[in-house]
């Protein structure tokens, strides 16, 4: 009799920690709000890279952020390797909070002198796409801008740095994301406990290159 | 009667054990639950830490982007010019296998580009053994790969489809496990096997216009450079691997074409004279035998 009960117990205490481990299990499957918007993500991804079409495929990467209490920016840096025209594919539907700026420059943040070659503002919940040509353009507009501001060229000097502005090319861009500040949000938990609340967003990039 | 008594005390104490144990485990499924719940809350009220603050991102270009520059310089295939499959053999360590997988990537576009498919399938093949090396065999192992790449092989449309397919698989799997210091070291073997291929080609030819292939390919060194001291795990190979690269870019950066072109080198292509790339490419050589043998 003795065993028996013993014997009871024991299998109740063995199956104890599998059901445990099932309801676990159970658990894990669920998908979180959090993992939901990472799945939506991966799908806004694949509509920027069909974004890229007739381009080629080159490379895609998602930025993620949060907002803080102040202005600050992400920087991605792309290699336009040939000299060709390259599309760049943004989507900022995972942007659901305050719109973000995006601006593009052909050097990095260090140089105070760098070129602005493209601006738009108050990004979000939306997708677009730009192409290089327009940057080149730009580029050209600002070098020709610093020939003609600088008086100490000869005539003969100021052509031919002219000739070699219209030769230059956006080897280089620099995408900065500037993420505007928010305010400081706290709420409390059901035990009263005091939590800072994060906002988090994420823009994707997708570029191709023209085959032409 | 004595025995009836402790079977009731084995019986309580087997109890209280067995209830003990159940509420130990269910204490820690409720800590569990509670770092769980954080961040399965609403997204705007998660506390979860954003793994991905870097405030700099370099994007390199794929490595079927770098076998189209050589392919669209009218570049002819040449055999021998990439890396010997039964090298593979020889990556024992992570880096290196890591580093030849992208030289691997390389050479398999190279091959497709110039319409090589019976050498482009065995690139891919040990490709797909490297990528299970390093952890990336999920890759290959999705919608059949190797299988429709034989199947489609004299088809260049969708040989090339499957190869982006397989580009956007490898970003996809390297963004959703973290993987950038992995990235970082892959796209240097594509580079530096990019740089050879051009290298060769360059060496038995007098096309000064080919010689831009170095300098459009030049133009990325200095991020790759940044990337690899960026990676983490900072291996004796690795700090030696980016010295080597960074004397290259510092000797390309010392040649006379490239000089005269002053600050403007940030956006011209750069044609070097023939004795120029001879000086730069026994560096590229060096520097390929470093990272494949």
């Amino acid at each position: 009799m003795n065993i028996r009960y013993i014997l009871f117990f024991l299998i109740i205490f063995i199956l104890n920690p599998n059901f445990e481990s099932q309801k676990k299990g159970k658990k894990k499957e669920e998908t979180t709000p959090y993992q939901e918007y990472l799945i939506l993500l991966r799908e806004y991804k694949k509509s920027c890279r069909t974004a890229l079409k007739p381009f080629r495929y080159d490379g895609a990467l998602t930025t993620h952020f949060s907002y803080k209490d102040y202005d600050y920016s992400k920087e991605v840096e792309i290699a336009t390797i040939q000299n060709q025209i390259y599309r760049l594919s943004f989507n900022a539907n995972g942007i659901t909070g305050d719109g973000i700026k995006i601006k593009i420059f052909d050097k990095p943040k260090k140089f105070r002198t760098r070129i602005l070659l493209y601006e738009k503002e108050n990004v979000s919940a939306s997708d677009f796409i730009i192409e290089t040509d327009i940057m080149i353009e730009e580029l050209k507009k600002a070098k020709n801008k610093e020939l003609e501001n600088n008086t100490e060229f000869s005539d003969e000097e100021r052509n031919y740095q002219k000739s070699i502005i219209e030769k230059l090319r956006v080897k280089k861009l620099y995408i900065d994301y500037v993420i505007p500040a928010s305010e400081r949000v706290f709420e409390e938990d059901e035990e009263g406990n005091e939590k800072r609340v994060i906002t988090k967003a994420a823009i994707i990039l997708a570029v191709g290159y023209s085959n032409i | 009667m004595i025995m009836r008594k402790f079977d009731i005390y084995s019986l309580l104490f087997l109890f209280v054990f067995a209830t003990f144990n159940i509420s130990c485990e269910s204490e820690n499924s409720e800590t569990i639950n509670e770092v769980q719940d954080d961040s399965s809350d609403d997204l705007s009220h998660s506390i979860e830490i954003d793994t991905m603050d870097d405030d700099y991102v370099f994007m390199p270009p794929s490595p079927i982007q770098i076998a189209s520059i050589l392919n669209k310089a009218n570049m002819k295939y040449e055999e021998g010019l990439a890396n010997n499959i039964s090298n593979a053999k020889l990556y024992s360590t992570k880096f290196k296998q890591s580093i030849n997988f992208g030289v691997y990537a390389c050479d398999l576009a190279y091959c497709v580009t110039n319409e090589k498919y019976e050498e482009a399938s065995k690139y891919l093949k040990v490709s797909k053994d490297l990528a299970a090396k390093i952890g990336m065999e999920s890759i290959f192992l999705s919608d059949n790969l190797v299988e429709r790449f034989e199947a489609n092989v004299g088809n260049q449309d969708s040989i090339m489809s499957i190869l982006f397919h397989v580009q956007m698989m490898t970003d996809d799997y390297i963004y959703d496990n973290d993987l950038s210091d992995l990235s970082v070291i892959y796209f240097t073997g594509a580079w530096v096997e990019g740089m050879n291929i051009g290298t060769h080609t360059m060496l038995g030819n007098d096309d000064h216009k080919i010689s831009i292939l170095l300098s459009e390919q030049m133009t990325i060194a200095r991020s790759i450079i940044r990337g690899l001291r960026a990676v983490k795990s900072q291996t004796e190979d690795l700090v030696d691997l980016t010295d080597h690269i960074e004397e290259v870019v510092n000797a390309y950066n010392n040649l006379w074409s490239v000089k005269q072109e002053g600050e403007n080198i940030e956006y011209l292509d750069v044609e070097l004279k023939h004795e120029e790339v001879i000086s730069i490419s026994e560096m590229i050589l060096e520097l390929r035998e470093e990272i494949t043998l």
